[in-house]
């Protein structure tokens, strides 16, 4: 059959492998079959309660079997997929709840305590949950959603959109970057056939599905009818013992994961026979690691990869590159049209650098109920003009170099936006949520190179009240408000208040080099 | 500093902003994400110092650590 939507990815395995395993999640496991079954009931509920095409639908939920089934149903019904890192804390769930106007949710049962004294519960319709939590007239507990099946006439494109996912850019809060089902599916037809992917392979997915590169590995996996092993938490020990003991053979994961499993692996022996692949996204790992990654895995075929959520993936170094390119993020995936411009002097040759752009079918739909942001991020570049029109690209804000052989190397990023462990962070978001304790007036923040996570969060503030100032109480008050990866690594106290422009702004140059010379003074 | 549950269920409060009303000693700490990867560096440090114990890579998974529960009877069992 023709493979159109993200649900036909489920259902075209039921004609030749309606058995076969497509998810593990520890000790329990779904066959193609029993996973359609449960799609088609919760799709019958989501229909019964009102979910139209078009609808945003919440999903933070744990990686499970249950997360899979709710990302497919929802799209099956037309509706847009919205799951959210279950890292985030319910701030940010509030955040992302109003900003795509969730009216259904699907959490777990911790999720669903902490929601019940949160001020847009008013503003869902409908929450299912999966796990026990006090009763609520507006949830349903996840085994009721699926009591009945019945046949549903709903129509649905692959112009269609079919996910929003969150990401940071380099100002204001996160934006929900909109995904078509023809994007998803070209990105999957795209990523599983350079790592040549087959019904054999049993792929682990510890990335969440919130984060483009995780998701793929659940499009890859339906899509070629292999099977998925979920890996819910990133422990090395527990990851390796994943790897060995369900005969995973292909392993994606961002930098502070290799650099764990590296440490981890040096001190203890083990083989893993059956792993073929590493695939590695979301910035770069250390090279005395990267180097050590093929003894340590048996030699397995390594892909380094660079994506963007905007355009979901970009470029890959081949694994017969990686002794003489490693470090590189190699040149386009199949499908994309990627592209390096000096905006000054036009298309970059070898040798030279400019910002790396995306054209193609994986380039998404902008970003929801921001036009203004999308317009800067999409546009037609004139210098491509004559080979794309008026075709629109994004502009990645990445800065990359190319090399006599025209292979990419990242270089920098263009503007203040923080990177860490794989996870996008502006500035405003972090200045915000610290500003949000009350505690400090002036509010900086950057990110500061990190060995294992790539960039870490540093904040400069000025106390509100210096004399009743706790810094303890303000680190406290970031833990319980924003995820682990936004959370100041370092809190520089500023003494008096900050130097302003001419304008009077913030001079923030100044400010964060007079409070990175203090720290490493 | 010494270990004790008291101590523990403090510094998982105060350091790791783990909501204690809402645990008991068998709630799944890793597992049911109360906890994340960029913790388990920090408790296993903590736990380090605090019961002057050394812990190798292989004893970091979630048999040892996943819960209040288990990772008193682990600290005990070290320190025995």
């Amino acid at each position: 059959m023709s493979i159109f939507t993200f649900h036909d990815l489920l259902t075209h395995n039921l004609t030749s492998r309606a058995e076969q395993t497509a998810v593990i999640d520890g000790e329990r496991q779904v066959s193609y079959r029993e996973l359609s079954d449960q799609v088609d009931a919760l799709s019958t509920w989501l229909v019964e309660h009102n979910v139209n095409a078009g609808d945003r639908v919440g999903i933070y939920l744990r990686k499970s079997i249950e997360e899979v089934v709710a990302t497919i149903a929802v799209a099956r019904v037309g509706a847009v997929f919205v799951n959210i890192n279950v890292q985030w804390k319910l701030s940010q769930l509030e955040y992302v709840i109003n900003n795509c106007a969730i009216k259904t949710l699907i959490i777990d049962g911790r999720g669903a305590r902490e929601l019940r004294t949160s001020n847009v519960l008013s503003r869902l319709d409908n929450i299912i949950v999966k796990g026990s939590s006090s009763s609520h007239p507006k949830y349903t507990a996840w085994q009721d959603s699926l009591a009945k099946t019945s046949v549903i006439d709903r129509p649905v494109i692959n112009t269609g959109l079919a996910a929003l996912l969150y990401t940071s850019g380099s100002t204001g809060q996160p934006k929900g970057v909109m995904l078509s089902h023809l994007n998803l599916l070209e990105g999957a037809r795209s990523v599983a056939k350079y790592l040549n992917n087959e019904s054999s392979d049993r792929v682990l997915s510890v990335l969440p599905f919130s984060f483009d590169y995780g998701l793929s590995q659940l499009t890859t996996m339906f899509l070629v009818g292999g099977t998925i092993v979920l890996q819910p938490t990133f422990m090395p020990s527990e990851i390796v013992k994943t790897l060995v003991e369900k005969n995973v053979t292909g392993m994606p994961a961002v930098p502070p994961t290799w650099v764990q499993l590296a440490q981890y692996l040096q001190v203890q022996n083990i083989e893993f026979p059956r792993l073929r692949y590493l695939t590695n996204t979301g910035g770069k790992i250390p090279d005395n690691v990267l180097e050590l990654l093929p003894d340590l895995f048996g030699q397995p075929e390594i892909f380094l990869m660079y994506g963007l959520t905007e355009a979901f993936r970009s470029t890959y170094l081949p694994p017969d590159m990686f002794n003489c390119k490693r470090g590189s993020i190699g040149r386009a995936i199949p499908n994309a049209g990627v592209y390096v411009v000096d905006h000054e002097k036009g298309v970059c040759g070898p040798g030279e650098q400019g910002e790396l752009l995306h054209a193609g079918s994986l380039v998404s739909q902008g970003y929801w109920g921001n036009p203004e942001v999308t317009a800067e991020k999409f546009r037609v570049c004139h210098h491509l003009e004559n080979v794309l029109g008026e075709q629109k690209v994004v502009y990645s804000g990445d800065l990359v170099r190319i090399d006599e052989d025209g292979y990419l190397w990242f270089v920098s990023r263009l503007d203040s936006m923080i990177k860490c462990s794989g996870f996008r962070i502006s500035p405003t978001e972090v200045e915000d949520a610290v500003s949000a304790s009350y505690m400090v007036t002036d509010v900086v923040s950057y990110g500061v190179e990190d060995r294992e996570l790539g960039q870490v969060v540093h904040v400069a503030v000025t106390p509100r009240d210096s004399s009743d100032f706790n810094l303890d109480v303000l680190r406290r008050y970031c833990q319980k408000h924003m995820p682990s990866y936004m959370q100041p690594r370092t809190i520089h106290v500023w003494d008096g208040s900050m130097p302003r422009t001419s304008s009077g702004k913030l001079d923030r140059p100044l400010i964060i080099k007079l409070a990175t010379d203090e720290s490493a003074e | 500093m010494t270990f004790n549950r008291e101590a523990m269920l403090t510094y998982l409060s105060d350091e790791l902003g783990v909501d204690i009303e809402d645990i008991n000693d068998d709630t799944l700490l890793f597992t049911d994400g109360y906890l994340d990867s960029f913790s388990v560096v920090d408790l296993v440090t903590y736990l380090e110092s605090s019961a002057n114990i050394s812990i190798s890579p292989s004893e970091v998974n979630l048999d040892n650590l996943d819960s209040v529960g288990r990772i008193i009877t682990f600290v005990d069992v070290k320190t025995q």
